[in-house]
């Protein structure tokens, strides 16, 4: 546990310098002259995607990443020991300046490719000032209302008729059943001993059309939601036979209120915030540079 | 401010952030639709995503949140993938779960992320360069690092020294897990979906399988998933659960579920700790308390009972694996089985219930005393996806298709789509399902989704199933499926077991099948000790002449649409442990060998012709019809 709490305490310095990371790059003196290299053959999208980690790696430099990123440090002691194994005993800080003096710092590609998750994850770090108010996660939900929706709900008494136990009298027993129902409009909360037993989720509840499909078959939870309220109507066919219902109350499917899905929102909102912040800032930062695109004969290395 | 939230998670909690309710448990409130006498839901506690290593190798690229995506009812894309990566298959659930948990194996739960990601320092590892070049290779080589002998089993050598980029990893990734689980969670008072989070303890000594999932109850769970690695044996798993859970005062709730018995060449119920010893007292209440409820059956067979071990049983012979383990099953259809490979009986739920027993007798505990599930196990991140017709394949141990479409049956023969979970709650909340698991009022189906009702008491009324009330009456004057009958309150009373069951409705497109008959499985030790099985027929028709239609899996003849009854034990002894559990069983009907060897038009009459891939339909071991049944958990007499 001890050693999964110092990770976690890693992790989260990372995180929270990946936070601030971006504020240092603003801070910076432009304009910085910077030359891409790409393949002689490279189409407009690869010469933009190689612009971009250029520039990115720049920038990861430039906040001295490579020199204090716990996962470079211990890619390039694991590279010293690789390719000096007499010297494996070395104390690991002597073993990582070795390797910067070897220049790994800018050779190696799993640094290379580290600096760059790094500056990504900056890109689109989202502070804390830009991360979605209450009034600003309304008016989302006012906006993206169908997204959010809340499925019509429907609660109603029934009697029961059941096709096993009526096999050979259900069509007259519910002739009979309807006129004794209107006859009487009985109580919906009593009137299910009228019928037969049902062992299915207790329809007094409110339920969503789909779990009135799911529970009496397809079709079912269509014929209630039509039904009118305050009065008995039926029989309605399920899988298990014929159903008198009284509707006693149809909520319509509504837009929810914002404590009842404020998560949802929230996440759905802070992937967007942080779409647009790496976009953003993506532009701000390279109308700061200078680039200089250099066609090569090979393919660059990724 | 957040470095500071990160550490005063240590060694507690690991809240998952914007998790929810403050107090990281369900938030206060009731569904709309809660109902306290209790109501059915559906789900699938057993799932795989891209996260789990053997699923990844095979080509599954769904996340946690696609899995739950397609629990709630979404279409998924699943392998195989072009080369922009597009799927070239989907698949959707003609109805959504009520709940799901995303289970994957936590002993590799960092390795594929770190193989994945040219930035980790294992990138370039022997062992990730094999998991990226020679999946199947590095599916066999690592899955070593399981297959060690109990007590030696540890990382494999890509996480580095003390595996320290593993766990470093793995608690990134377990981060992850959460926020899909905290993500998938429907919080409003509609109650739509329910998630947990949760993970699967791999172990898998000499390939025998001793996996559990670990299920929690709230977003109060442990910085990092307790592995295999980590702990070697299932009482490690269960006192690193209580001190980094249980007892750690954080409202931090986790109970595990077994599963696969059926795979664990004679280890899953063995009684003899690592020194060869008997388990005492402490073990049977830890294994009592932590792990309420077992798998009856899931993708990789049926785990009930075997045909012959100790009774005569017709039904046994469901979806039963030729095989004691992975590591000797022959997974295709071969013309001989390694006799020394044969199911073990005591492998089986059955046996060990008569065991648990007998340590009851011994020990005033019973460690058996499991309640029943069934899940899909499914390795493509497809939660509940337990068609017969259209079955994609499971993918873990059985068929992926992650480079081709398949051109032969979907999965290895032997295996099946799995089943469901279901829970009788209040609501569709994680405490009130929670709850349901915990008390064991659950049970399994093998797909269809049959509701089965079973009360235990003394004085219910044979006209209980005309009340109004079943439950009420139910609940009232006994107690539900999972509980302990309470004193008999004379000296002539026997139980009484009130039944009720209703056909799954089924869809517009996949009718339900009716239900065929009821049955009462008791089991007892006699005055001697020795375990004794019965099973009743006690509602339906075993003989009601229902078939299928070999040539379009069309059903013949009718069943019945409910059951419903009260059974009263013939031959009850006061002086005798007992138990009771209820098979409902369907009529005949198609399994999904047979739909896919009527499409590729197979015709057994002429075996030249019969396609390659397609063999199996004509092997006399693979059932052409079953019938679909639900398991209920067990009500217990303990004198």
């Amino acid at each position: 546990m001890i050693r999964a709490c110092v990770h976690f305490f890693l992790i989260g310095a990372v995180a929270l310098a990946a936070q601030r990371g971006y504020e240092a790059w603003e801070l910076r003196e432009r304009p910085v002259e910077l030359t891409v290299k790409v393949p002689a053959g490279a189409d407009d999208a690869e010469v933009a995607q190689l612009t971009r980690e250029a520039i990115l790696l720049s920038e990861a430099r430039r906040a001295g990443w490579a020199q204090t990123d716990p996962v470079i440090f211990e890619r390039l002691v694991a590279n010293m020991r690789f390719v000096a194994p007499e010297e494996a005993r070395r104390d690991a800080v002597d073993l990582y300046d070795e390797a910067v003096k070897l220049g790994m710092l800018d050779s190696d590609v799993v640094v290379r490719k580290r600096l760059l998750e790094r500056a990504t994850q900056v890109l689109g770090s989202v502070p804390d000032a830009q991360r979605p108010t209450d009034a600003q996660m309304q008016a989302y939900l006012d906006a993206h209302a169908k997204d959010f929706e809340l499925p019509a709900r429907v609660r109603f008494g029934q009697v029961f008729l059941s096709a096993d136990q009526r096999s050979g009298s259900l069509d007259r027993d519910a002739e009979a059943m309807a006129a004794q129902l209107a006859k009487t409009d009985p109580a919906p909360a009593a009137a299910f001993r009228l019928g037969d037993p049902l062992l299915s989720r207790r329809p007094i509840a409110l339920r969503t059309t789909r779990e009135l499909d799911d529970t009496y078959g397809p079709g079912f939870g269509d014929q209630v939601a039509a039904a009118p309220v305050g009065r008995w109507v039926g029989p309605l066919r399920s899988t298990f036979g014929m159903h008198f219902v009284k509707v006693l109350e149809q909520i319509r499917a509504r837009p929810p209120r914002l404590e009842e899905v404020r998560d949802q929102v929230r996440a759905e909102m802070v992937r967007e915030v942080s779409r647009r912040l790496a976009n953003e800032r993506f532009e701000a930062l390279r109308r700061h540079y200078e680039l200089r695109v250099v066609r090569t004969g090979a393919r660059a290395e990724r | 401010m957040a470095l500071l939230g990160a550490f005063a998670g240590c060694g507690s909690t690991g809240a998952a952030p914007d998790a929810g309710a403050p107090d990281g448990g369900t938030p206060e409130r009731r569904c709309a639709a809660y109902d306290p006498l209790r109501q059915p839901f559906f789900g699938d506690t057993h799932v795989h995503t891209t996260l789990s290593l053997d699923a990844n190798l095979q080509g599954t690229r769904l996340t946690p949140a696609d899995a739950y995506r397609f629990a709630k009812g979404g279409e998924v894309g699943i392998q195989p993938y072009d080369a922009r990566g597009r799927p070239l298959r989907t698949l959707q659930n003609d109805r959504p779960l009520d709940f799901a948990v995303v289970t994957d194996h936590a002993e590799f739960i960092a390795t594929v992320s770190l193989c994945e990601d040219p930035t980790s320092v294992a990138y370039e590892s022997h062992g990730c360069t094999l998991i990226r070049d020679e999946p199947d290779v590095a599916f066999a080589l690592i899955n070593a690092n399981l297959a060690a002998a109990q007590g030696k089993a540890g990382y494999p050598d890509l996480c580095g020294p003390g595996a320290e980029a593993c766990l470093t990893r793995g608690l990134e990734v377990w981060q992850g897990v959460q926020q899909a689980a905290a993500d998938a969670l429907d919080t409003s008072d509609a109650c739509t979906f329910t998630s947990f989070i949760g993970y699967e303890w791999s172990g898998n000594p000499a390939t025998a399988n001793l996996h559990r999932n670990v299920i929690f109850r709230n977003t109060h769970v442990p910085a990092a998933p307790i592995s295999y690695f980590d702990e070697n044996y299932a009482e490690g798993l269960w006192r690193a659960l209580g001190a980094q859970c249980l007892n750690a005062g954080t409202g931090c709730d986790a109970l595990t579920i077994a599963h696969n018995s059926n795979l664990s060449d004679g280890l899953y119920f063995k009684w003899a700790d690592p020194s060869g010893q008997p388990y005492g007292r402490s073990y049977a209440e830890a294994r009592h308390d932590m792990e309420p409820l077992i798998e009856v059956y899931q993708h990789k067979g049926d785990s009930e009972c075997l045909p012959g071990t100790p009774v005569s049983d017709e039904l046994c012979g469901f979806e039963k694996l030729p095989y004691n383990s992975l590591g000797r099953a022959k997974l295709d259809i071969e013309d001989t089985v390694d006799p020394g490979a044969a199911p073990h009986p005591g492998d089986f739920i059955r046996e060990a219930l008569g065991e648990g027993m007998k340590h009851a007798l011994e020990l005033g505990v019973n460690p058996f005393e499991y309640g029943f599930i069934a899940s899909t196990d499914t390795h493509i991140a497809a939660p509940g996806a337990v068609a017969e017709e259209g079955f994609p394949g499971h993918g873990g141990a059985g068929r992926s298709h992650r480079d081709a479409l398949p051109a032969e049956l979907t999965d290895t023969p032997f295996f099946s789509p799995g089943g469901l979970a279901v829970l009788w709650a209040e609501e569709n909340s994680r405490d009130a399902l929670f709850d349901a698991m915990r008390r064991r009022e659950a049970y399994g189906t093998s797909g269809p989704r049959i509701v089965v009702r079973t009360f235990g008491g003394w004085d219910y009324p044979s006209s209980m199933c005309e009340a109004a009330s079943f439950a009420a009456a139910g609940y009232e004057g006994g107690v539900p499926m999972g509980g302990k009958l309470s004193v008999p309150p004379s000296a002539g009373a026997a139980p009484r077991i009130a039944i009720a069951a209703q056909m799954d409705p089924g869809t517009a497109t996949h009718p339900g099948v009716e239900l065929q008959r009821a049955q009462v499985i008791k089991g007892w030790l006699d005055a001697a000790g020795a375990y004794h099985v019965k099973v009743y027929d006690v509602a339906g028709d075993a003989h009601d002449g229902a078939t299928v239609d070999p040539k379009t899996c069309e059903p013949r003849g009718a069943g019945r649409k409910t059951l419903c009854t009260v059974w009263a034990d013939p031959s009850f002894d006061p002086s005798q442990m007992a138990y009771y559990y209820v098979r409902v069983v369907q009529n005949p009907s198609c399994r999904w060998t047979t739909y896919q060897c009527l499409d590729a038009g197979v015709d057994c009459d002429a075996p030249d012709a019969v396609p390659e891939g397609f063999k199996a339909c004509c092997d006399p071991r693979i059932e052409r019809f079953i019938q679909e049944r639900a398991w209920t958990s067990p009500i217990w007499y303990v004198p």
